[in-house]
């Protein structure tokens, strides 16, 4: 049971993780393989706040998440000028930076012995340690995502990133900033990874590079693209599909040796057949073009 | 009175010398034809007025500013609408939502008012839809109005780009070959809108290639080769121009109706 519903805690973490990159991916269209670089910001801004500042992870929580936003915005820039493929190649080669920052100042981050000994979030007193309380907090977390991006894309403003995905060149001549917009959109989703990190980090309380490597960026990808581009509902759907479902294969005897590796290849070889059967997901209204 | 001024405008693109020295100036409330054979230049012109891509050299002043330097966008705020040769509209969209874009402004649309919409907010909303709708009226396009652009017929999406340049009440409004493809009676219908914005108060130059709706609605007619002013004047004018005709017939072009 506990183990139940840790996975759900887990999930819930991609839900935000998955929503979040669809606001740039799904609603936007603006490709990006990095997205794993602003939940590790989240979760070890968020660690190191409460570790070495003794903030309490409930203010925590949104210093990293602005943190990782602050971030998505040094990122939406190139997008001013990159476009397409280019500014995929450029989230990716943010991924990496993150990641080998997170890994090899180890003055600030301990390198690849990772961060251990995060605090719990606690309520009066009570500590949200069990996969049971944790799953409220994020739960909740989850649900407020939901409804701020929901307002997000269903408003005016939202109206403007998808006309930026359909011809950016038109969106500039009905006189949209479409460089303001982009970079707001980097720095949204940057805050909401940020927000997931910073969840995840005080939740497992160890962190170290491994869980934020280029892998698990294109993992947000494709449970985001599974669930459907431009449809978050799709991407609440896709995270509790994509995470359940490669945990039932300990259930019927995989070790996890084999288990971890043959999760990475079913998220690859799902990849490859969405792109070839259905580009626009399980439930999304728009695909790569 | 002058509302637009191109001075001595010169654009390459790789060794391509697309337009070269090339002035002129409209007139407010006119109506105004920019013409020429395949590759002269004119959608060059467009693209380099509305900020799209930067001159080598030149400058354009609109209302006597001058907004060589603008942010595309900026541009479109500042007065100047247009539309593309290749229709370019937000076709995973809907009609009306076409329209409601081009006429929300930057407060509307901001992220504060997505996240925590006000009151006055959502009654300016409604606002713009009923102005949307009387766009959609003009161009006949209401009924259409919850359909997906894509799904339009090639003449409505015509129109529909002319009514989403319109949404964002331009003294200048570009048009690029908006007759291309049209069957006779949508031809007219063009023609009859463009006259009734010029009735209006709106300037309108545009780029065509039916010499008889260029003779016919223009009052004055800018003729380009490669990237050179030709010949500008009164339609009676240029039908005579002996460069104009030898541009045409001359040149080997197929261009001229
Ligand atoms: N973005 C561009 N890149 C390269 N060459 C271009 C570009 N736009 C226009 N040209 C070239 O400039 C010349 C003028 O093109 P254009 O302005 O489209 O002519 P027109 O609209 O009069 O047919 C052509 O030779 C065309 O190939
Ligand atoms: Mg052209």
């Amino acid at each position: 049971m506990e183990y139940f519903l840790h996975i759900l805690v887990i999930t819930g973490i991609y839900a935000i993780l998955a929503a979040s990159l669809n606001l740039i991916v799904g609603y936007t269209g603006l490709p990006s393989l990095g997205h794993a670089a602003f939940s590790c910001i989240g979760a070890y801004a968020s660690a190191l706040l409460s570790l070495r500042l003794g903030v309490s992870p409930w203010l925590a929580l949104p210093l990293a998440a602005g943190v990782a936003a602050g971030i998505g915005a040094l990122v939406g820039l190139p997008a001013l000028r990159i476009t397409g493929d280019y500014l995929a190649l450029t989230t990716f080669g943010l991924g990496l930076i993150v990641y080998s920052i997170a890994l090899n100042w180890a003055e600030l981050t301990e390198g690849p012995m990772g961060l251990a000994g995060i605090p719990a979030f606690a309520v009066a007193g009570f500590q949200l340690s069990s996969a049971g309380s944790y799953l409220v907090l994020v739960a909740v977390m989850a649900a407020l995502t939901y409804v701020v991006l929901g307002r997000i894309v269903d408003s005016p403003f939202g109206r403007v990133l998808r006309a930026i995905r359909e011809d950016e060149t038109a969106t500039i001549t009905m006189g949209k900033d479409v460089a303001r917009y982009k970079i707001m959109v980097f720095i949204v989703g940057a805050f909401f990874a940020g927000v997931a990190g910073s969840l995840y980090a005080h939740y497992i309380t160890y962190i170290d590079p491994s869980s934020f490597t280029v892998m698990e960026s294109i993992t947000i990808l494709v449970i985001t693209v599974f669930g459907g581009l431009g449809n978050m509902t799709g991407s609440f759907i896709g995270a509790a599909v994509l995470i359940v479902f490669p945990e039932t294969l300990r259930f019927i005897g995989i070790p996890s040796t084999v288990a971890a590796p043959l999760r990475q290849m079913f998220y690859g070889l799902l990849l490859i057949l969405l792109m070839v059967l259905r580009p626009q997901g399980i439930i999304g209204n728009y695909h790569f073009k | 009175m002058e509302i637009l001024r191109i001075d001595n405008l010169t654009k390459h693109f790789n060794g391509v010398t697309a337009l070269d020295g090339l002035s002129f100036s409209i007139e407010k409330g006119t109506i105004n034809a920019l013409i020429g054979p395949n590759g002269a230049g004119k959608t060059t012109v467009f693209n380099i007025i509305s900020g799209l891509i930067k001159p080598d050299g030149g400058a354009i002043h609109l209302n006597g500013i001058d907004i060589t330097s603008f942010a595309p966008h900026r541009i479109a705020r500042s007065g100047i609408g247009r539309t593309f040769q290749i229709i370019r509209l937000f076709s995973g969209m809907t009609v009306l939502e076409n329209i409601l874009l081009a006429l929300c402004n930057k407060r509307h649309e901001s992220l504060f008012a997505a996240i925590l919409p006000s009151r006055a907010i959502r009654e300016a909303e409604a606002r713009t839809a009923e102005k949307a709708l009387e766009l959609l009226e003009l161009v006949n396009l209401f009924a259409k109005k919850d359909a997906r652009a894509r799904n339009l017929s090639h003449g409505q999406r015509r129109l529909l780009e002319i009514a989403r340049a319109l949404a964002l009440d331009p003294s200048l409004l570009l048009l690029d070959e908006p007759m291309a493809g049209l069957f006779p009676e949508t031809a007219a219908e063009m023609r009859s809108i463009i006259r009734r914005l010029c009735d209006c108060g709106k300037t309108i130059l545009f780029i065509e290639h039916d010499m008889k709706t260029v003779m016919d609605i223009s009052g004055h007619i800018i003729v380009l080769n490669y990237g050179r002013k030709i010949a500008e004047g009164a339609p009676h004018r240029i039908r005579n121009e002996p460069l104009v005709i030898e541009a045409y017939l001359g040149g080997g072009s197929h261009a001229a109706a």
